[in-house]
């Protein structure tokens, strides 16, 4: 005898029930996603399928396959181009790091609040200043009249013979990496200093109470303290390392490129300014890769994920 | 946290990305559908709206735009619609072409001319160029061959290219004792004059000699005396640049020379064209002589009026450099500065008649002393200048207009006629279609022998050997 069938619900999944619950928080969220998925996705998109065609101005774009990738690989300036991208990038990240370190140390130490804020501003103030400006102020610096050589010959006597910094292959990756890492140390400053301000001052009080010196406290209490934030900073900044274009495309010129013409310079001007959009993206795409490499090892490499999972 | 690490990765490349993909996939125009490029029915007057996208030729500020394009719509009949971005020209052409905008005439340089081209972005307007009495006449042959791209031409004239011309300070070379019409044209005979000048000027940071060494156009008064021209040329079925043969080495050492002995601006490594300029100013007198385009002769001259200077106190004057052995000279005049019809172009007679225009007196007019009523008056066939006019500088995208018999009704600025005279010695250099990298690789090797890293023998053939391996130069 067959048994009655009774009509079974299915429970739905763990998933259909979370939108549920949090509809109206996904409901807000939805503005932001479509924003992002046309903006950033769509385009990302678009730009990889470019680089498996072959792109004109005018006209139905047609697939190339893996000529754009050939011609990249295959071009001696991308490859130059992509050391310059990551000597110039990790030294600028390494530097500005440190150096945005000391000063919030350093910062954290001063008790007058009126030059704790004036320091604060002075070293902020490059960050948010364009590279245009930035770029021209160092130039002008490095001129054979500039500061810099002015304060040489003073040191040196008048027989000193300026120069020329900026057309010296020597000193350019240098130049690069310092002007980068003064324009943005500031920036990392106050990162470091919001986290350094947020430890509990009873620490420091126990460890005064134990006799332990301002310099062993900065580094055994400061410095572990701001070892998360640390980390978030260097993930930002490890994810930018392949991202300068604007202090190339100013400070740059016809005998430093060979040390310090980077990836996004040659991508600009393939695709802007000769119009080869194919082997722009194509370029573009091979940054993005590279970015997610070398993002994901640092990650590892730093432990990043363990931090906000324990 | 995987798709976290996945998501945030692709994050920091969407900016990149972003910026190109305006340019990637668009697919919008068809040119298989562009009208006829041979030229339509002749007795047909044009009408209607011609869209045109402009970089330098026009009014200075939006008002003036609009006085600019009422001034050509009243001329033409047409109905003209022009877009001039505030920067980043080619970025926004690009941009726009790739979206699908329709333009009937887009402004270029020569070296975008040739990527259009290569693009297949422009039409090719040939036959109407020859039915057109207008475009044939009035233009010296000689510009039309200069950008002819295998017997095809795409575009008409924004302005006559005019030349460089070495510019000398003739205040400071009286004052050492100069001449400038006694200058002996040799190399030897301009190291003379810069020493000169350098003993006559005990200036902090003055130089007599500043040359913009990274851009090859300031290079050809000098190696004229070796008989070498700019740019890559075919020699014997071969493209050969000579700048990077071994008959270039006594001009590289002449200049290692100058810069040995105080009389080259060491930032003429790094300075631009703009900063060479600076220093040629009448409130700067940081130099006393240069290369640069003959109008920029006039327009240093104008200014120094302007702010009250006589020319009793600065005047500068233009010659044409080094002789060649054979006993003429060589200048570099400037390459084209064109407007193309796009492929995808409604209004082709439109564009044609906006060309035509641009070739005539009236037109050269337009372009150059601007537009009647605000940058000057007419009385009969008097012309007086206003304020806003004077400060225009006679240039409104064509200080030269392309028409070969343009008079100008207000004279040209101080100057500029006796460095026109030297025209006669210039020719354009065979476009590149990446011009600015071969630039750069003259200027680098150029800078290296100039300040002796490596020797000229090693400079010279590191170049060629560079240039061989970008595709410049043939091996």
């Amino acid at each position: 005898m067959n048994q009655p069938k009774t009509a079974v619900r299915r429970r739905p999944g763990k998933l259909v029930r979370a939108l549920h619950k949090h509809r109206f928080i996904y409901l807000m969220l939805l503005p932001i996603a479509v924003y992002f998925i046309l903006f950033s996705y769509y385009p990302l998109g678009l730009g990889i399928v470019s680089s498996f065609q072959d792109v004109k101005l005018l006209g139905n774009a047609t697939f190339s396959g893996l000529s754009n990738y050939r011609y990249v690989f295959s071009n001696p300036q991308y490859s130059q181009a992509f050391v310059n991208t990551l000597i110039v990038g990790i030294g600028t990240f390494v530097l500005q790091f440190v150096w945005g370190l000391l000063i919030a140390l350093l910062l954290n130490e001063v008790k007058n609040k009126v030059a704790k804020s004036a320091i604060q501003s002075v070293t902020y103030i490059p960050y948010l200043l364009s590279w245009s400006v930035v770029g021209g102020l160092w130039i002008l610096l490095f001129s054979p009249s500039g500061m810099v050589n002015g304060f040489l010959e003073l040191v040196k006597g008048a027989e000193f013979s300026p120069i020329v910094f900026m057309s010296e292959a020597s000193f350019a990756r240098a130049i690069m990496i310092f002007t980068g890492a003064w324009k943005g140390a500031g920036y990392y400053a106050v990162l470091f200093l919001a986290a350094i301000v947020g430890i509990d001052p009873s620490i420091y009080e126990s460890a005064s109470i134990d006799g332990a010196s301002r310099l062993r406290q900065i580094f055994q209490i400061t410095v572990p303290n701001i070892v998360p934030t640390m980390k978030v900073v260097a993930m930002l900044g490890i994810m930018g390392v392949m991202r300068n274009f604007d202090q190339i495309f100013i400070m740059g010129n016809a005998s430093i490129y060979d040390k310090v013409r980077n990836l996004l310079y040659l991508i600009y001007t393939d695709g802007i300014t000769q119009f080869k959009i194919g082997p722009a993206t194509a370029g573009a795409t091979l940054v993005l890769v590279a970015t997610l490499i070398i993002s994901a090892v640092a990650r590892k490499l730093m432990r990043y994920d363990d931090t906000y999972e324990d | 946290m995987k798709k976290t690490k996945v998501l945030s990765g692709m994050l920091a490349g969407c900016m990149l990305m972003s910026a190109l993909t305006g340019c990637g996939g668009g697919s919008s125009a068809d040119s298989g559908s562009t009208p006829s490029a041979s030229g339509g029915d002749a007795a047909a007057t044009p009408t209607g709206t011609v869209r045109i996208m402009s970089n330098v030729t026009g009014g200075k500020d939006d008002a003036e735009m609009k006085l600019f394009s009422e001034a050509l719509s009243k001329a033409t009949g047409l109905t003209i619609e022009i877009e001039k971005p505030a920067s980043d020209y080619n970025k926004v052409l690009m941009q726009k072409l790739q979206g699908g905008e329709e333009y009937d005439l887009i402004y270029c340089g020569a070296n975008e001319y040739v990527q259009l081209i290569d693009q297949g972005a422009l039409l090719d307007i040939t036959d109407r160029v020859k039915n057109s009495e207008i475009l044939s006449n009035n233009i010296d042959p000689q510009e039309w061959a200069d950008i002819t791209v295998d017997g095809k031409v795409y575009a008409g004239f924004n302005k006559k290219e005019v030349h460089r011309v070495v510019q000398l300070n003739r205040q400071m070379l009286e004052a050492a004792g100069i001449d400038y019409t006694k200058i002996e044209p040799t190399l030897d005979g301009y190291y003379k004059v810069f020493k000169a000048l350098k003993e006559n000027n005990t200036t902090k940071d003055f130089y007599p000699f500043n040359c913009v060494l990274s851009e090859s156009y300031d290079l050809q008064p000098w190696f004229a005396s070796a008989g070498l021209s700019n740019g890559v040329r075919e020699v014997n079925g071969k493209k050969t640049c000579a700048y990077a043969t071994e008959e270039a080495i006594p001009v590289w050492e002449w200049f290692k020379k100058l810069y040995d002995e105080g009389l080259l601006d060491p930032s003429s490594f790094v300075d631009q064209t703009k900063d060479m300029r600076a220093k040629m100013e009448a409130s700067s007198l940081k130099t006393a002589v240069c290369v640069d385009w003959a109008a920029w002769l006039g327009l240093h001259n104008s200014n120094a009026l302007a702010g009250g200077i006589s020319q009793d106190q600065y005047e500068i004057v233009s010659l044409p450099g080094t002789q060649t052995p054979d006993g003429s000279y060589k200048l570099v005049k400037g390459s084209a500065s064109l407007f193309a019809v796009p492929a995808n172009a409604k209004n082709v007679d439109g564009a044609i008649k906006v060309l035509e225009y641009f070739a005539t007196q009236e037109g050269g007019e337009l372009l150059s002393i601007g537009m009647e009523g605000n940058d000057y008056t007419k009385e009969g066939s008097a012309y007086t200048q206003t304020e806003t006019g004077k400060a225009h500088g006679n240039d409104h995208g064509a200080p030269v207009p392309i028409f070969k018999d343009f008079v100008n009704p207000l004279g040209y600025n101080p100057g500029v006629e006796e460095a026109l005279a030297l025209g006669q010695y210039a020719s354009v250099d065979p476009s590149l279609a990446d011009e600015d990298t071969y630039k750069k690789t003259v200027g680098k090797w150029g800078i290296k022998m100039v300040k002796g890293e490596v020797s000229a023998a090693d400079g010279v053939k590191g170049l060629s050997d560079e240039l061989a391996t970008l595709g410049f130069t043939d091996k």
